[in-house]
């Protein structure tokens, strides 16, 4: 991998990092008192600072040292956290997002750097509570670290009458031993000689160094029948006590926290030329199985940090996204081959050749899948920087405003994630400026002052639904259809509730009365309709005065290789993406109605009009409607019947994108290639219904 | 458990068998104290034959050495335990013989 490759990689990561910092800064500004959220921000400022050198980017490695430092003060508990400090925090991360990109980050960097010495330098209330609070739980790792190992030491110190209880010492160390590496070393010195022994007695104690995946917790647990005749004290050891980052401590050091040794005896020993141990042992300061167990501890510390870098190493990838879409690439042709094998198979009629073709067929389709779920990331990336949004909307709006997110582990592929991102950005936007009412507003009528907007996520099928939701006033009808007449966007006399809502997905509709610069300038909804288009996903609207209003984004979980329906019209084959199909009817005589210029058929009660896909896509109607049948699919929420000669069948397919002039043409969105080897064009059933033979419907 | 030794010279060997546990810790003890009265200046301990131990039967070894110390006596480990769970007890519970006791040729 070339150096350039390594950048970009950084790059990358340290926008994940910076991702990172702020949902922990915001986190912090809601819970000051959990210190371990400092850690947090803390580690992400460090591996930003460290990276950043490495690669060069001087800069952003001086500027990210300045906050890094104000953040060790407040770790340490010399500064109290508090909004002043939360907003240097967040300016900072953006201050480093501009110094990843340009050398200079404008006058916002210098100041912030003075106000970080200022802070530095201002006596702020030391409060010994917030160090006592903080401290302790430095050490402590998060909820995902407890998949790598730890070291733990171990004290047990049994009441002498312990067997007495029942206790069987040996399973108790037994168990310990099963949680990962294990040494144990006894400590004899209160043991009396054999007249004054009463032999069931214990008179022994033990230091324990395990290292282990387990959390301390589950450590505790195994002494949870023993607490009241043992004094049990567990430490992780691992870690730094002064940044909380993995470091293997010095023998002399093992022995002075296991207080084998006094930090005076430390330093006469190390002033020998001679190793540590040795002149320990020789000088009679030392047994030798004190220096033993320390050294046997100091081994397990190192073997479990190489441990924790082999898996942190082996846990993930970072993979240049080009290589991905290769090998997907590589996958979609793989598949397209085997569907043409199982069909020649088929024609020659071997059942050999057609078991083999088979097995391909099982082999093909497991590649591919996992494949598919190699772009497939979470939600949460792409999610947390909307908690920043809505901190910055709240502010600039001067509402109180709650993001709620929920299900932010859904996977979704990472091409949609970003494409996806925009168009949330709008409708959060929307939601806050138009959608929650001012407290004043909301106290009057019985609401709570702060308005919640909900970011829902979940997989419903082959599709990733993201329903976002707020409790403000809900959408103005009357508004959007008075504009939407004026606009000659709609009919005066339209009553259709969800035409009149599907307005404000109109190129530069507006209702608002001014632009607010966060929103009202008509340029975001429309955007948003387009953007999920093209991820071939729907929009689903619906408000209820005074509740609320909630869009649902029903997104396909890959762009790649889609369920489609395949149509014949005309003699040639055509893909309808199969997620916006709801059914399939025969165009019988008995539900035809409308006339030739608008056709119409009545089903089930509804009036559903007709595009005739042999006229639209030939230019000529079809000589006969016999045998034709029509696909129901849905479009602005309501039913578009889509009549074509014949529907083949169901079929996955691969989707090979257009060059760039053949992405001009709307009515197609791509091309796959069929088992016989043909290409079919996948048509944009939106588009499709937008043509002037579409709008005769 | 049982304790047996026979006595050569300045030599008393002594011989633990069978399982050393908490259930016969104290008539053990009392085995041991027996011997104080016999004045042979070398003691060595043939623990092959033990076939069960728990933490009582290491402390009962560390007190009986403190007392021959006491004494002037020396104690050393002749034969170490045949079966392998004495020798992994004894790792659990941080029990290494080498660290306490002399260990004899017979047992290298």
């Amino acid at each position: 991998m070339k150096f350039d490759d390594h950048k970009d990689l950084f790059l990358e990561e340290a926008r994940e990092l910076l991702g990172n910092l702020e949902t922990a800064l915001m986190e912090l500004e809601e819970h000051p008192e959990r210190s371990s959220l400092i850690n947090d921000v803390f580690r992400a400022l460090h591996t930003i600072k460290g990276s950043g050198a490495m690669f060069g980017f001087d800069n952003v490695a001086q500027f990210t040292h300045s906050v890094e430092g104000l953040f060790d003060e407040i770790r340490k508990g010399l500064i109290s956290i508090n909004p002043e400090i939360i907003n240097i925090g967040l300016r900072s991360a953006d201050c480093i997002r501009l110094l990843l990109e340009t050398t200079d980050a404008g006058e916002d960097q210098v100041l912030l750097l003075k106000e970080i010495a200022a802070l530095e330098q201002k006596p702020y209330a030391f409060s010994p509570e917030t160090l006592e609070k903080a401290l302790p739980q430095i050490s402590k790792s998060s909820p995902e670290e407890h998949q790598l190992p730890h070291v733990f030491r171990i004290s047990v110190k049994p009441d002498p009458l312990i067997l007495h209880r029942g206790v069987k010492l040996e399973a108790l160390f037994q168990e310990l031993q099963e949680m990962g590496l294990y040494h144990c070393s006894l400590e004899t010195s209160e043991v009396p000689d054999l007249v004054n022994l009463n032999p069931s007695d214990i008179n022994l104690h033990w230091n324990l160094t395990i290292s282990t995946v387990q959390s301390e917790q589950a450590i505790r647990s195994v002494f949870m029948f023993v607490e009241d005749y043992a004094q049990i004290t567990i430490e992780n050891i691992d870690l730094d006590a002064q940044n909380g980052e993995p470091s293997i401590p010095k023998v002399g050091e093992v022995l002075l926290r296991r207080g084998m040794l006094k930090e005076h005896e430390i330093q006469t020993i190390r002033q020998e030329q001679r190793p540590f141990g040795e002149v320990a042992v020789a000088s009679g300061l030392l047994q030798q199985k004190d220096l033993d167990a320390a050294l046997a501890e100091q081994e397990i510390v190192k073997s479990t940090s190489v441990e924790r870098e082999v898996r942190q190493e082996s846990t993930s990838i970072r993979v240049r996204k080009e290589k991905l879409d290769f090998l997907i690439d590589a996958v979609g042709e793989l598949v397209i081959l085997q569907a043409r094998l199982q069909q020649e198979a088929k024609k020659a009629g071997i059942s050999q050749f057609e078991g083999i073709s088979e097995n391909l067929a099982r082999l093909s389709a497991t590649l591919r899948d996992s494949t598919m779920s190699i772009r497939m990331v979470p939600l949460e990336e792409s999610f947390s920087g909307f908690q920043r949004l809505v901190r910055d909307l709240s502010k600039q709006l001067k509402k109180d405003l709650f993001l709620e997110i929920h299900g932010a582990s859904t996977e979704l592929d990472k091409n949609i994630i970003e494409s996806l991102k925009d168009p949330l950005v709008h409708i959060i936007r929307n939601s806050a400026d138009h959608g929650i009412e001012p407290a004043e507003v909301r106290s009057k009528n019985g609401k709570p002052k702060t308005g919640t907007i909900s970011i829902t996520a979940s997989q419903v099928g082959s599709n990733v639904e993201i329903e976002i939701r707020d409790d403000g006033a809900g959408l103005n009808l009357d508004r959007i259809k008075a504009r939407a007449v004026e606009k000659k966007l709609l009919d005066p006399t339209e009553t259709d509730v969800n035409k009149i809502m599907g307005m404000i997905f109109a190129p530069g509709f507006s209702t608002a009365e001014k632009t607010t610069g966060v929103s009202g300038r008509g340029v975001g909804m429309d955007v948003v309709k387009t953007n999920i288009e093209k991820l071939r996903g729907e929009i689903a609207l619906s408000s209820e005065p005074g509740k609320g209003t909630r869009i649902v984004l029903s997104i396909p979980l890959t762009l790649v290789i889609v369920d489609g329906l395949l149509v014949k019209v005309a003699g040639v084959d055509y893909v309808l993406t199969l997620s916006l199909v709801q059914e399939c009817v025969d165009f019988t005589q008995d539900i035809q109605g409308g006339n030739k210029n608008h056709r119409i058929i009545h089903l089930r009660g509804k009036t559903i009009p007709v595009v005739d896909l042999h006229h639209l896509l030939t230019g000529t109607p079809a000589d006969s409607d016999q045998d034709c049948r029509l696909v129901i699919t849905n479009i602005d929420n309501s039913p578009v019947a889509l009549k074509v000669d014949s529907v083949t069948g169901k079929q996955q397919v691969v989707i090979k994108p257009f060059t760039m002039a053949l992405r001009q043409i709307p009515l197609v969105s791509g091309a796959t290639i069929l088992g016989d080897g043909s290409v079919a064009l996948i048509l944009n059933t939106n588009e499709l219904v937008k043509t002037k033979e579409g709008a005769q419907r | 458990m049982k304790v047996s030794f026979t006595e050569t010279g300045t030599e008393l060997k002594l011989i633990f068998q069978g399982e050393c546990t908490v259930e016969g810790a104290e008539a053990a003890r009392s085995d041991l104290m027996g011997l104080f009265a016999l004045n042979a200046p070398l003691l060595v301990l043939d623990l092959s034959l033990l076939t069960k131990v728990d933490v009582t039967f290491f402390q009962l070894l560390l007190a009986f050495r403190r007392s021959l110390l006491d004494q002037g006596k020396e104690l050393l480990v002749l034969k170490l335990p045949a079966d392998h769970r004495v020798i992994t007890t004894g790792e659990l519970l941080g029990f290494y013989f080498d660290h306490y006791f002399p260990v004899g040729e017979e047992s290298l």
